[in-house]
């Protein structure tokens, strides 16, 4: 008996395995076939029958788009030498950094001071904001992004990173707050009040005991924030004027020239781009473990 | 020396302190006691400066303490949830009160070793609070208070997380860490046990009222009121209404109005004129069981709980209808369900009580 329950077992634990490999290379598939394709030499793009694992490997599409070499007509007199996409790939992936990176900072510090603020003081309306701000949320960006441009165009903004900073914080704001009020509103107040009796000011119970207790919220919160501001197209799309001070997701659509499409440099930009958005979060993933609070208070 | 002078406390609409007066001697352990919602929590958290009262003053030594924040009153304070916090482990937990007053790396390990070895933690300096049992955390709670060595403990339940024998070894141990410290202590406790075996004064609290402060002995023998009287002492007393005075007598009529005379008043009660009514309260100990045709009272026995060296039994009074009583003797004493017993009461053990006022009718 106990031989044949081992054999079930053994056959269910396989059939698992396979639906889930199956699975988990479905969802791959874009991305391997991504990577195959900026691997490949030109002549072999478009290869009968395609080929998956590329007969030629070859690093020349990533360097053209590092060393910003222009790569078609770059003697032909007919096009200007310095205006083919690959040359601008290092300053918009630059662009995409800085933006993101301002974007997240200023959202996660609003956030974070604002979810304290509404989890711990007593004022009129502090109740409304949460649900006012998940609110914001659902408004879809479309909708969004005219005001959004008008108010910018006020400001003497477009065109400028600044407004796709300004952008970004609008929409991940009301999210990040959010989301921290609910983790801050899992923090024990005795904990707040046990630091103080320590001898702890505000301030200092603030930055040694909450901001490290919320942490896997505010790594939550500023990855959302990042997603928003890394893969935006439209805001930067109506946003943005000039060539070079396009973010990555609306310069690769200038890989599409006319009825050329240049398939390596196009996914060889996909490539770079996901890239430092798997890294950060492989990094970031083990401080995401819920449960980090668990054992603070009771018996 | 801590005074408190009339403070109150609002919430709202609703007044939680009523015009609390009380001081409590140096060095001593006091328990806040009474049921849940009677404001001592409150009081507690007044005193550590968590929150602030509407009214009142509070004098530590003198000085009044309104106006100062937790950290500028030289309090340490045991949480009922232990409030440890849960990114630190066990010997960062005790230290943070001094890394913020800025002790030096050395003196900070010495002070937590000191209170470790004392409390007997030192193995789990290095852990999470989440990787400790619920009288581990309770520990590192008590010395994460004991390390700062500050002028008054103020304790919120701190045991009422535990098991009830945990819970009984970590009473006398607090007891003992008081007598060693010699530290002020203020304890808030639903447990009128803890209360009793751990306290040099009481203060039973009730509807945001001091209702007695005393010594356990002084609430136990002289509750000032019924609410005292019912809360402190385990079984509870019990109670006969309508209970009349007569001749130096306390009279007991049943339903038919025949009186039946119970006991000569105790002592403290001579000045009782004939007529008074009043709310006799006496312990199920200060009750004793008799065969005698001379007893007090006549009960049928209806339920014997065995409690170890002595046994709870509970008695109907048959000539009285719906009125019970409990009376605890020595457990070798045989007594048989439904059997008919005389009850004799210990004379000087009796309480009256005012029927309209609820205070304690003795001369004060």
């Amino acid at each position: 008996m106990a031989r044949r329950f081992n054999k079930a077992s053994l056959l269910s634990n396989i059939i698992h395995f396979v639906a889930l490999a199956g699975i988990s290379f479905l969802i791959c598939v874009p991305l391997i076939w991504a990577l195959s394709t900026s691997l490949k030499p030109k002549a072999e793009l478009s290869a009968t029958p395609p080929t998956i694992i590329p007969q030629v490997m070859t690093l020349d599409n990533y360097s053209h788009l590092i060393t910003g070499k222009a790569q078609y007509f770059s003697a032909d007199a007919g096009y200007k030498a310095n205006s083919t996409p690959p040359q601008y790939f290092v300053g918009w992936f630059i662009n995409s950094l800085i933006v993101s990176f301002f974007s997240t900072v200023i959202s996660l510090v609003i956030s974070t001071l604002a979810a304290y603020s509404i989890t711990r003081f007593k004022y009129r309306g502090r109740k409304i904001v949460p649900y006012a701000s998940l609110l914001g949320y659902m408004v879809p960006s479309i909708i969004l992004v005219f005001p959004l441009f008008m108010i910018m165009a006020k400001l003497g903004l477009t065109d400028s990173l600044w407004s796709l900073v300004l952008g970004y914080v609008s929409i991940s704001l009301p999210f990040c707050m959010w989301l921290l009020w609910a983790f801050f509103r899992g923090i024990p107040i005795e904990l707040e009040e046990a630091a103080m009796i320590d001898g702890a000011s505000r301030i200092r119970v603030f930055m040694t005991i909450i901001l490290p207790m919320a942490f896997p919220g505010i790594i939550a919160a500023g990855i959302f924030s990042i997603i928003v501001s890394w893969n935006d197209f439209l805001f930067a799309r109506v946003f943005m004027n000039s060539v070079e001070n396009l973010p990555l997701t609306v310069g690769v659509m200038l890989f599409f020239e006319g009825v050329h499409v240049d398939w390596g440099l196009m996914m060889a930009s996909a490539v770079l781009m996901t890239v430092p958005m798997a890294i950060l979060f492989m990094l970031l993933q083990r401080h995401l473990v819920a449960g980090f609070g668990a054992g603070a208070v009771k018996g | 020396m801590i005074k408190i002078e009339n403070l109150v406390k609002q919430f709202g609409k609703v007044e939680v302190l009523k015009g609390i007066d009380l001081e409590f001697p140096e060095k001593e352990f006091i328990n806040l006691v009474g049921p849940s919602g009677c404001g001592k929590t409150t009081l507690l958290r007044i005193i550590a400066g968590l929150d602030d009262p509407t009214s009142g003053e509070i004098y530590f030594n003198d000085k009044p303490i309104s106006g100062l924040s937790p950290r500028e009153r030289d309090i340490a304070m045991v949480f009922q949830s232990y409030a440890l916090y849960p990114h630190l482990n066990v010997a960062e937990n005790l230290g943070y009160a001094l890394k913020l007053r800025g002790l030096s790396k050395a003196d900070i390990a010495k002070r937590v070793s000191e209170v470790a070895s004392v409390l007997e933690i030192e193995k789990l300096l290095d852990r999470k609070p989440k990787a400790l049992s619920g009288g581990q955390r309770q520990r590192v709670a008590l010395g994460r208070a004991m390390v700062r060595k500050p002028g008054l403990f103020l304790m919120d339940e701190p045991l009422s997380n535990l098991d009830a024998k945990l819970r009984t070894s970590m009473r006398s141990e607090l007891k003992r860490f008081h007598t060693h410290l010699g530290v002020t202590t203020i304890y808030v406790t639903h447990d009128q046990l803890e209360a009793m075996s751990m306290s040099d004064r009481i203060a039973v609290f009730d509807g945001g009222v001091v209702q007695q402060f005393g010594t356990p002995m002084e609430i136990f023998r002289r509750p000032n009121n019924l609410f005292v009287a019912e809360f402190i002492g385990s079984p509870p007393m019990n109670f006969i209404h309508s209970v009349e005075v007569e001749n130096g007598h306390l009279i007991l009529k049943n339903s038919g109005g025949v009186a039946r005379r119970l006991c000569m008043l105790p002592g403290v009660y001579q000045h009782l004129k004939s007529g008074q009514k009043c709310v006799l309260g006496v312990r199920p100990q200060d009750v004793a069981v008799t065969d005698s045709s001379q007893a007090d009272l006549f009960a049928r026995i209806d339920l014997v709980q065995l409690l170890g060296s002595n046994k709870l039994v509970e008695l109907n009074l048959p000539d009285r209808e719906g009125l019970r009583m409990s009376v605890e003797m020595p457990a070798d004493v045989f007594c048989d369900r439904g059997a008919t017993v005389g009850l004799n009461f210990v004379k000087e053990r009796v309480h009256l009580f005012d029927p309209l006022t609820t205070t304690n009718l003795a001369l004060s």
